[in-house]
């Protein structure tokens, strides 16, 4: 049957959006007529009505009155006796199907509507959603790189430090060092999820613990921070998340280009609420989600079991916990479970390596200069790490946050390179990851005085002049220039993301807009101001580019000659462990003070 | 078993339509010995509305309630129930289902939304022994409500929030429902929709020898206005519609009263083929108020005794505020009209 679709919009001006939708449907062999703008009500109806159209498409912007009139022309219609023969549908940015069926309409269509979805609806077929689900899969953006130096003078540096760290670490150990390989040895994913963990286990771990681990296994002690979820709460959990899995549909955020790789943390406090948070963040596009833990986490060793929540930033790690957030991850959703400063750190490793994280996060540089860790400790227990991610094939990226410290950013810079040679040479795969932020570096020394671009693109620039490897802005973008203002959080969010983009990065993290200034957990609408920015950021740049001034190369240079030197330095100290304590790599002026946590612990394996 | 069915149709959205609805079912409940039936030709019962963003009354139904919503619908109520049929009737939120509701709770109500399915829907809905059907009516849309045989008209300050505008208005509604039925004679002029003046000048042209013009469908209202500078034409003649709701949306309804008013002042009979009958008012005071610095809505209040005088004295069917008195009154209104026969 020939199929005729007649084409209206009730509205004074805007017909764009059924000019789009007539092309489609003549591109599908169906005759249509359009109408001009705002042809009155009983017009339409009586063209309608003489022609023999199968299918009327209205449009309309809302605004003051028009559901009324809106109703008003279906009452019309209907009484006209064209609702017997004739099928409406109305289209307009605030429609949705609830108001189309209040207005009396017989299909809405939205923002986002496709031509085939209009199709559809005029043919009288059933839309399946299907055929437009996004196909999304995990992405290894670290696979393309070689870990080749640019630089040799400074892949020489790395190479002898490397070696002097490799030898003063191979022949030690620390409790959290055991610890990650009683959990290697001892400890089953799948035996665990059947409740039957190894006896050994349960009976050596605690040895191995702080009081207040030890007297969670042994005496069945609480934190006194937190407190387990309760069955009721568990139950709902559970309801929760099969409910919300049989909606569940991904999103992507990149727009012609694939990368980079966007990634949200979450870490409220409580798994529960986590859950909560990852699939917002999944349904508005975030390719990987991001565990982080309680500060006093990383300053206890050893860790606690069961089901536990508390009101504090970061949510505790527990097997119970780790294994619910990672049963309720979409399949191409990437997670990585942070591991970088504390006294857990092989283990977390370990640990999210069986439960099967796909990242993780380590750096001694920061975490035992900016996060309260001992340096010897740290540099022991990072070594162990670093090989464990090797063995659970998890990339990992090292995070110099050390720079929001006051720490200038050749010296994080140079850090973070000695991690990453060392990873390489562990069989690792790191990825570089730079602030993109308004550092006390900056704020001191004016290099952002004009633009958040050049001294951001410097530092990419710098890192590509010496190594081929992996590069994530983060953690996340933008930090220290967002303020409470959502508006203007998500802005430099985005504009970021933009310039992250423009420099060919491989992933970004990006904040909450309210992340900064949230006062306890951050909020969902503000999750999704960012991920939609940063979407539309995406969508502007395209391929095209930013240019920087030359200044983004003078202060390349200067980066890449200030590592230099500070690689010399830790070279001709001898001891990288040492060089942390005496400020080679940050100063106690510039913020970095080597950390306390695990002092002593070490030993002699 | 005689199932009545009413309507309850609103001047605009927020006029209590879900609550007058929901009070009327509070005195059905009370009944043990009566089965009810329930529709929507909008959407109802939702948290928050689809327009203002403001929260919206909700339908609390109860176990044998025999309902007909769309699919959709089943997934956002905390009401379960059992489905008896799925229909051919599709809307924006998916197929049309009867269902007999299983399990108490909140209802989203959303059904057939034009009056052809509405009709089928009912008959079905019939078949089930049902003393009561009430159909919910969505935003100021009447057209479906042809298929009822009793309305209940709501309408306040979310209509207009000057009582006095609003208690005319109200009136000229009441009196378009007032139009006495007249008969078809031999010598009519029939025609569907005037919707041009091409149209009113080929009804003019047949005017000689007929005595009686029928409408079968509507008039537009530029087509009324044309009419009406012609209207000596029809002088002495009867001017028949199927019914007052082809009346009510013509258009601006003051105005359309005022121009039958001319139009019975040439010598032109004005009636209906099929009365429908306003069982009676409910008004409400509630009105969403814009607000210009934050571009949402407020909740606010006329004062409702002056609203009820107002009205009250100006049309001749009962007026009541439900959340102030409750709904006994407007129910055995209900229960009078049917045993005087709908």
């Amino acid at each position: 049957m020939e199929r005729k679709v007649l084409l209206a919009p009730l509205d004074p001006v805007h017909d764009i959006g059924l000019k789009m939708i007539k092309r489609g449907l003549e591109e599908s062999g169906l005759e249509t007529r359009l109408l001009p703008p705002d042809t009155p009500p009983e017009e339409i109806i009586r063209i309608a009505l003489d022609e023999n159209y199968n299918t009327l498409l209205l449009s309309r912007t809302l605004g003051y009155g028009v559901a009324e009139l809106l109703a008003r022309f279906v009452d019309l219609a209907d009484a006209a006796g064209l609702r017997e023969k004739v099928k409406i549908g109305i289209g307009g940015m605030a429609i949705r199907q609830e108001l189309a069926a209040e207005l009396g309409f017989d299909a809405g269509f939205g923002p986002g509507t496709t031509v085939e979805e209009a199709v559809a609806f005029v043919e009288g077929r059933e839309y399946n959603p299907e055929e437009t689900i996004i196909k999304k899969e995990k992405t290894d953006f670290t696979a393309p790189y070689k870990y080749t130096y640019v630089n040799q003078t400074i892949g020489n540096l790395l190479d002898k430090i490397s070696q002097q760290i490799i030898s003063w670490a191979s022949n030690k150990t620390s409790p959290g060092v055991e610890r990650a390989k009683l959990r290697e040895e001892l400890w089953d994913y799948q035996s665990f999820l059947k409740m039957q963990e190894s006896q050994e286990f349960l009976k050596k771990y605690p040895e191995l613990c702080d009081q207040v681990p030890k007297e969670y296994y042994l005496q069945g002690k609480i934190h006194p921070k937190t407190r387990e979820l309760t069955k009721e709460e568990l139950e709902n959990y559970q309801k929760f998340i099969t409910e919300i899995k049989e909606k569940m549909k991904v999103k992507k955020l990149q727009h012609t280009r694939k990368l980079p790789v966007v990634w949200n943390q979450y870490g409220t406090g409580c798994p529960f609420m986590d859950i909560g948070h990852i699939k917002v963040s999944e349904s508005w596009g975030a390719d990987g989600v991001v565990h982080f833990d309680p500060s006093w986490g990383a300053r206890t060793e050893g860790f606690l079991g069961g089901d536990l929540t508390h009101q504090e930033d970061g949510t505790v790690i527990t097997p119970n916990n780790l294994a619910r957030i990672y049963q309720s991850l979409e399949k191409s959703t990437l997670w990585q479970v942070r591991a970088h400063r504390g006294l857990n750190t092989p283990e977390t490793v370990v640990l999210a390596g069986k439960i099967g994280a796909d990242f993780t996060k380590i750096n001694v540089c920061y975490g035992s200069l900016a996060a309260g860790t001992d340096p010897a400790r740290l540099t022991v227990d990072g070594f162990s790490a670093i090989k464990y991610a090797t063995k659970y094939k998890m990339p990992f990226d090292i995070v110099t946050n050390e720079e929001l410290t006051g720490v200038p950013a050749y010296k994080a810079f140079a850090g973070m390179l000695i991690m990453a040679d060392l990873a390489i040479k562990l069989g690792s795969r790191p990825i570089l990851q730079p602030l993109f932020a308004y550092s006390p570096e900056m704020m001191i020394g004016g290099q952002m005085e004009d633009n958040y671009i050049d001294f951001n693109a410097a530092k990419i620039y710098a890192l590509r002049s010496i190594i081929d490897a992996p590069i994530w802005p983060g953690a996340p973008i933008g930090f220290l220039t967002q303020t409470e203002d959502r508006v203007q959080s998500s802005m430099a969010t985005s504009l970021h993301a933009l310039l992250a983009t423009a420099l060919g990065v491989d992933a970004i993290s990006i904040a909450s807009a309210d992340e900064a200034y949230s006062g306890g957990p951050i909020s969902v609408p503000s999750k999704i101001d960012t991920l939609r920015g940063v979407e539309e950021s995406f969508r502007f740049l395209g391929n095209a580019g930013i240019k920087p001034t030359s200044k983004a190369e003078q202060w390349q240079n200067e980066i890449v000659k200030g590592i230099e030197e500070v690689l010399k330095q830790v070279l001709a100290k001898g001891d990288f462990v040492q060089a942390l304590y005496d400020g080679l790599l940050g100063t106690r002026e510039e913020g970095a003070y080597p950390g306390r946590a695990g002092r002593n612990t070490v030993q002699e394996s | 078993m005689q199932t009545i069915i009413i309507g309850i149709a609103g001047t605009a959205k927020n006029t209590g339509k879900t609550t007058t609805t929901s009070f009327i079912m509070a005195e059905v409940k009370k009944n043990e010995k009566l089965n009810l039936g329930l529709t929507s030709i909008g959407y109802d019962g939702e948290d928050i509305d689809n327009v203002t963003g403001l929260p919206k009354p909700k339908i609390e139904v109860w176990p044998g309630v025999l309902v007909a919503v769309a699919e959709k619908c089943l997934k956002v109520s905390t009401a379960e129930v059992e489905v008896l049929e799925v229909t051919k009737f599709a809307t924006p939120l998916g197929k049309i289902i009867l269902g007999k509701v299983t399990k108490g709770g909140r209802l989203v109500v959303a059904g057939p939304n034009k009056s052809s399915e509405l009709r089928q829907v009912l008959n079905k809905l019939r078949q089930h022994n049902l003393n009561l059907i009430i159909v919910d009516g969505a935003l100021n849309r009447i057209a479906p409500m042809v298929e009822v045989e009793g309305l209940i008209l709501t309408t306040g300050a979310a209509r207009k929030s000057k009582i006095s505008d609003l208690a005319f208005e109200t009136h000229c509604m009441v009196e378009v429902f007032s139009y006495p039925v007249l008969d078809i004679e031999h010598n009519t002029v029939s025609l569907n929709s005037i919707l041009s003046s091409d149209e009113v000048d080929e009804l003019l042209s047949q005017l000689e020898k007929v005595s009686t013009v029928y409408i079968k469908g509507v008039i537009g209202e530029k087509s009324l206005m044309y009419l009406v500078e012609k209207a000596e034409k029809l002088s002495g003649k009867k001017l028949i519609f199927p019914d007052p709701i082809k009346l009510m949306v013509i258009g601006d309804i003051n105005k359309i009263h005022n121009v039958f008013a001319q139009l019975k002042q040439k010598g032109i009979e004005i009636g209906v083929r099929k009365h429908i009958k306003i069982i009676a008012l409910t008004i409400n005071p509630y009105y969403p108020k814009y607000r210009f610095n934050s571009d949402d809505y407020e909740a606010s209040y006329v004062n409702k005794e002056k609203l009820y005088q107002e009205i009250a004295s100006k049309v001749s069917v009962n007026v009541y505020n439900v959340v102030e008195e409750g709904g006994a009154g407007l129910f055995q209104d209900i229960i009078s009209a049917t045993d005087n026969s709908l």
